[in-house]
């Protein structure tokens, strides 16, 4: 009826909100833009969040031909290049790097890391590890060359952080970002990152597959805390006193709960890495005491509650097995 | 303490006033810098918003203003305001534009930013086809461009 129902309003806004509508889209649905008229011809290129994917490109399988693999880095490495060497003055809010087998590009990714630093992201993702690792036993420290340079540790406009496999990493050297809320660290020997949670503000703390932890508390006021598929060399304290959602996955080793929040909303144990030897051998009892142990000392004896309580198979199965004489 | 009831009107492109405490009308940023720059009339001319987006442009700066004098469970106050927030930009689509076209003029940046999360959560999942029928966009590329365009950012079109 009305014939504003008919008109594109969409393509009839300012070029700055067209902009800012593709900032909001993921990379690849703001690039598909570029599809819909001549009016969207270049709008997308201007996005504030640009985040390049090795594994949007092609899918690296161990079983793919590793030609085939290293021609569509190729394309994804030259794809990469031109976008940046196009943008000058437009801001940058988030800035992503996803690659395998960084070795053969470290010049590249040094210009690109330099790239985001100048631009002032406040989200960055530095991320080298390779989709074919399943954990980390199955990584080649050989393919871990990349060193996170000095200007990313003083970068004071990062509000969220995600380091996956590089070499020498160290969380504490982040202590002086002010709002730094969100880090995730993967793939790598980790280096105690108690410094920078004590005097951060982070507010989300994500480890995976990280190996050679040697450290023994886990403290600070994070909100969420997911630690995934880890090898601590020795036991762990986790004292978060302001926790809401705790995600813990891999082996069953002693840990212990300190100063935990008294209603956590959602808590996630799996422990699957130990499901995988299923035979009922004796142990099954002493690892269902031990798990009967951390429920009962994280939740304080009936002092502390969970929201929601998500457990693995195997947990209920050894709880069960234990039940009758620890309970 | 003085300046939270001193009540400044705000005319709509139909000559229609709306009273406003200046707290509110300060979170309009255009209007912030009017009166910072001594324009000390009561009135204020918006002669871009007609009186039903300027009305709805008030609702959501005043909510703004309300929740933001509140003390105490902040995080319970961010909750409502969330809530409030998604159901006042589930309007139709002329609407939505109207919005976010005043909130970019008046210069309203939380209502701008979800006016354009919202344009984006409709674009999303959703083929170019699918896209510019629900915007009524024509699509003026020959085939030959449009396959250009797809092939030099071929990647983003893999499924």
């Amino acid at each position: 009826m009305d014939s504003s129902d008919q008109a594109d309003r969409i393509s009839n806004l300012p070029d700055v909100l067209l902009v800012l509508i593709v900032s909001c889209l993921s990379f690849k649905e703001c690039v598909q833009t570029c599809a819909l008229s001549k009016r969207w011809r270049s709008v997308y290129l201007e996005t504030r969040n640009v985040s390049f994917k090795e594994t949007d490109f092609f899918s690296p399988s161990v079983n793919a031909n590793p030609i085939r693999n290293a021609l569509g880095r190729i394309v994804f490495v030259d794809y990469v290049r031109r976008w940046v060497a196009r943008i000058h003055d437009q801001p940058i809010d988030t800035f992503e790097i996803s690659i395998s087998y960084p070795k053969t590009y470290l010049d590249v990714i040094e210009s690109l890391i330099a790239f985001a630093v100048r631009k002032r992201v406040k989200n960055l993702v530095l991320d080298f590890s390779n989709p074919a690792w399943r954990t980390f036993h199955d990584v080649n420290l050989d393919e871990l060359v990349v060193e996170i340079p000095q200007s990313v540790y003083d970068l004071a406009t990062l509000e969220s952080l995600k380091v996956g496999a590089c070499k020498k990493f160290d969380p504490a050297k982040l202590s002086n970002l002010e709002k730094l809320k969100t880090v995730s660290f993967g793939w790598m020997e980790l280096t105690d990152p108690e410094p920078l949670l004590k005097t951060s503000r982070v507010e989300s703390l994500t480890i995976n597959d990280c190996w050679e932890l040697d450290f023994n508390t886990i403290k600070g006021n994070m909100r969420e805390v997911a630690i995934i598929n880890c090898d601590f060399l020795l036991n762990c304290i986790f004292d978060l006193p302001r926790v809401d959602i705790l995600k813990y996955s891999g082996d069953l080793f002693p840990f212990e709960f300190d100063n935990m929040n008294t209603i956590i909303s959602e808590v996630d144990f799996d422990f699957r890495v130990l499901d995988n030897n299923n035979d009922e051998s004796n142990d099954s009892n002493a690892e269902g005491g031990m798990l009967c142990h951390l429920l009962n000392n994280l939740l304080d004896y009936g002092g502390r509650s969970a929201t929601t309580l998500t457990v693995c198979p195997f947990l209920l199965k050894s709880v069960y097995i234990s039940t009758l004489c620890s309970i | 303490m003085s300046e939270s009831n001193k009540k400044i009107s705000l005319i709509s492109s139909e000559g229609e006033a709306f009273e406003v405490s200046e707290a509110v009308a300060r979170e309009f940023e255009i209007v912030a810098h009017m009166l910072e720059d001594g324009c000390s009339g009561s009135s204020i001319p918006i002669t871009t918003v007609d009186s039903n987006i300027l009305g709805k442009v008030i609702e959501y700066c005043t909510k703004h203003v309300e929740v933001g004098n509140v003390e105490g469970n902040s995080e319970k106050a961010e909750k409502d305001l969330e809530e409030f927030d998604k159901r006042f930009i589930a309007v139709e689509m002329n609407t939505l534009f109207s919005l976010i076209l005043a909130a970019n003029y008046l210069n309203v940046k939380g209502l701008l930013n979800i006016g354009c999360q919202k344009v984006a959560d409709t674009i999303k999942d959703m083929k170019p086809e699918e896209v510019r029928s629900i915007f009524n966009i024509e699509n003026d590329y020959t085939p030959a461009e449009e396959e250009v365009v797809r092939k030099e950012n071929e990647w983003a079109f893999q499924p």
